[in-house]
């Protein structure tokens, strides 16, 4: 750690002087207080046990303490008292303010050991207190290292909390983003009045939550005139479909029978019945898009209507493989017609793309809540590239990009017009591609009671 | 059927499409009176009787519903079809509500048109038999007994509208998207053969056991373009 760097350098030169004569100054007060505490004739020895207790790891010999005219002095106290007297050193006083006892401090080099040296008078003269040191230096890096040690355990947790701080602080400043943004996303674009109020937002989105309003205005405006566009256009094409195709029926009424002429005017009824197909289909599909296809709520029996259609397939399709199951008995309520154009054209798709010798599996069931059926095949399409677009209008799915659209039936409108006939039933109609080359179109319808 | 100088009337602003229905009508025998605009609609509604109204929605002056309460307002009970070129449910059942006796969704086929207007003006007049007889099938509405020379066969849901669909046109060709249409309700399927199954079961099911039989099958298949009950 950089720290614990520092500390040692601080120790080695210039702060270890101070901190030498703090440690020095905080023996001296445990030396007052222990003064203090006996009154009475002083004991050298209780002194210096005390002493000692107070500094950690202390060896034998590096503490002393005596005192004038002290009959049980130590040998190497009596050594270090008569080096003292033999040096003079100067003494220097201790601020007597901490300690309550005037102290005086002097240096002493004996037997190449550096000691320190306290005084403080006592009824018998002066009581010495003497300290290597290499135990003030010592006692030095040991606090060093208690602090290094604190930063170091700290460090993580200020982190943590730094950390913390800015995640609160960053939640507190997005709130009102966040709420303007819940605001953004319930707004409904099919209605036509429905804006966002800036009274509910700090007055600095002002300007934003106006920019957003003109905004979403201007993409209902073209949201409509899209809608009322193909709605438009398929209105009036229903006038001349209806005269090209009654007049083609009479054309081909009146022509020949067998005839090569009435053979292609049938070929051209055939392509304007397409067009109306479509037609039909768009002007269905902008209701929806204009807000929603009014539905003819009716109870229905799903078992019937399956039935019947099944039928009809297994006479056309010899070749493939029909099956139902569904519990018997199932009615829900829903419109009729739309429901039977979505079964039909699901339907409709498993038999298109199947392969030879494939298979038609229809199933459904009923819950309380909702109502699940769905309709798999076996295809002979790669169904790598069979994905969401399906329900996209006019998308047409080929298997390579050099196929051609001719090659592939339809008018690329079943499925989107499909989607659109579950969501106006305020349900979901979704596709499952299993890798054993079955495709499911699976729709769930919600009950209504 | 009811086609002596059976007289109806065509409220409808669209000259094009005016023109294509009444000839439509005119060639099955009808007299067709026929008004450009609600108002003139309304007025000869009123001093004229007809057996059945084919009344546009979207007329200038009055809309088709202002005259269709009208009418039903002056107490006449004729039978009244409406035409509109929108799916909206809201329409049809307000058309219903105000009196209408039936609706069909422009693009429509003249045919069918006909074929309910017939059934409007059947029931109306009360001689809405529960048989149905042209070109020796007849055909029972309730039982759904078809009967065809020594073949009786009871039908299918299906087989019954189909042939139904057949005996109520005879001698007009029904193409098979028609059919699908008037009989499956299925929009556009190129792709389907269902009507051609169904055609070949109704053959099978009211054909004389007799292979020796002279009388040949009524429903001709014209080939490429797609059937027809010949008139005898």
């Amino acid at each position: 750690m950089a720290f614990s760097g520092v500390s040692r350098l601080l120790v080695a030169n210039s702060a270890l002087e101070p901190l030498h004569s703090h440690l020095s100054e905080v023996l001296a007060r445990h030396a007052a207080r222990e003064l203090r505490a006996a009154p009475g004739p002083v004991n050298t020895e209780q002194i210096k046990g005390y002493l000692e207790k107070s500094v950690d790891e202390l060896q034998p010999g590096e503490i002393l303490v005596w005192a004038d005219k002290d009959p049980a002095i130590s040998g190497a106290a009596q050594a270090l008292a008569l080096a003292l007297a033999a040096a003079a050193p100067v003494w220097t006083t201790l601020d007597g303010q901490s300690t309550g006892q005037p102290f005086e401090m002097a240096d002493l080099k004996a037997d190449t050991q550096d000691w320190r040296i306290l005084r403080t008078p006592i009824p018998q003269g002066q009581l010495y207190v003497a300290v290597q040191k290499n135990v003030l230096t010592r006692s030095a890096n040991g606090i060093l290292q208690t602090r290094d040690g604190i930063l170091r355990n700290l460090w993580p947790m200020l982190l943590v909390i730094i950390v913390l701080v800015t995640v609160v602080l960053t939640r507190a400043a997005l709130k009102p983003v966040q709420t303007l943004q819940n605001a953004f996303s319930v707004v409904d674009i099919k209605n036509p009045t429905e804006h966002i109020s800036p009274d509910h937002h700090y007055r600095e989105f002002a300007g934003f939550i106006s920019y957003f309003n003109s905004l979403i205005d201007r993409l209902r405006g073209s949201y409509a005139r899209a809608t009322r566009f193909s709605s438009d256009a398929a209105h009036e094409l229903s006038t001349p479909l209806t005269i090209i195709r009654g007049y083609l029926h009479r054309l081909v009424n009146q022509s020949p029978d067998g005839s090569q002429l009435q053979i292609q005017l049938s070929l051209v009824a055939e392509e304007v019945e397409r067009l109306i197909s479509i037609s039909n289909k768009l002007l269905m599909l902008s209701q929806a898009d204009a807000g929603g296809v009014s539905l003819d709520m009716q109870p229905m029996k799903l078992n019937d209507m399956v039935g019947e259609m099944v039928d009809d397939l297994k006479a056309q399709h010899r070749e493939l493989i029909f099956s139902v199951d569904m519990p018997s008995g199932i009615t829900f309520v829903a419109d009729q017609e739309l429901i039977w154009q979505l079964t039909s054209n699901l339907f409709g798709n498993a038999v298109k793309y199947n392969r030879p010798q494939g298979q038609v599996k229809f199933k459904a069931r009923l819950s309380d809540k909702s109502l699940v059926f769905s309709v798999s095949n076996t295809t002979h399409l790669s169904i790598a590239g069979l994905d969401e677009r399906i329900f996209e209008r006019f998308y047409r799915y080929r298997e390579t990009d050099q196929q051609e659209f001719t090659q592939v039936a339809g008018s690329g409108l079943g499925l989107s017009l499909c989607r659109e006939i579950v969501t106006a039933h305020g349900g979901t109609l979704t596709l499952n591609v299993e890798n054993d080359s079955w495709v499911t179109l699976e729709c769930t319808l919600p009950c209504r009671n | 059927m009811q086609n002596m100088r059976t007289n109806i009337l065509l409220i409808e602003d669209e000259q094009r499409i005016a023109d294509f229905i009444v000839t439509g009508f005119e060639s099955v025998g009808f007299v067709v009176h026929h008004e450009i605009d609600g108002f003139r609609g309304l007025n000869t509604a009123l001093i004229k009787n007809f057996d059945a109204v084919v009344l546009d929605l979207a007329l200038p002056m009055m809309d088709g519903f202002q005259v269709l309460t009208e009418i039903r307002r002056k107490g006449l009970s004729t039978p009244v079809i409406l035409l509109t070129a929108k799916t909206d449910l809201a329409d049809r059942l307000s058309g219903f509500e105000l009196g209408a006796d039936d609706f069909l969704v422009k693009p429509f086929f003249i045919e069918e048109l006909i074929v309910r207007v017939n059934i409007l003006i059947a029931r109306k007049s009360g001689s809405d038999a529960s048989t149905i007889a042209q070109s020796g099938i007849t055909l029972d509405r309730f039982s759904r007994v078809a009967k065809w020379g020594k073949g009786t066969s009871v039908l299918t849901q299906r087989e019954y509208v189909l042939l139904e669909c057949l005996l109520l046109s005879p001698g007009q060709i029904f193409s098979r998207q028609q059919i699908l249409k008037q009989v499956w309700n299925v929009d556009f399927d190129p792709g389907t053969n269902v009507v051609d199954v169904c055609i070949q079961r109704l053959r099978k099911k009211l054909s004389n056991p007799d292979p020796n039989a002279q009388e040949v099958f009524p429903i001709e298949t014209i080939r490429g373009v797609g059937y027809r009950l010949n008139n005898p």
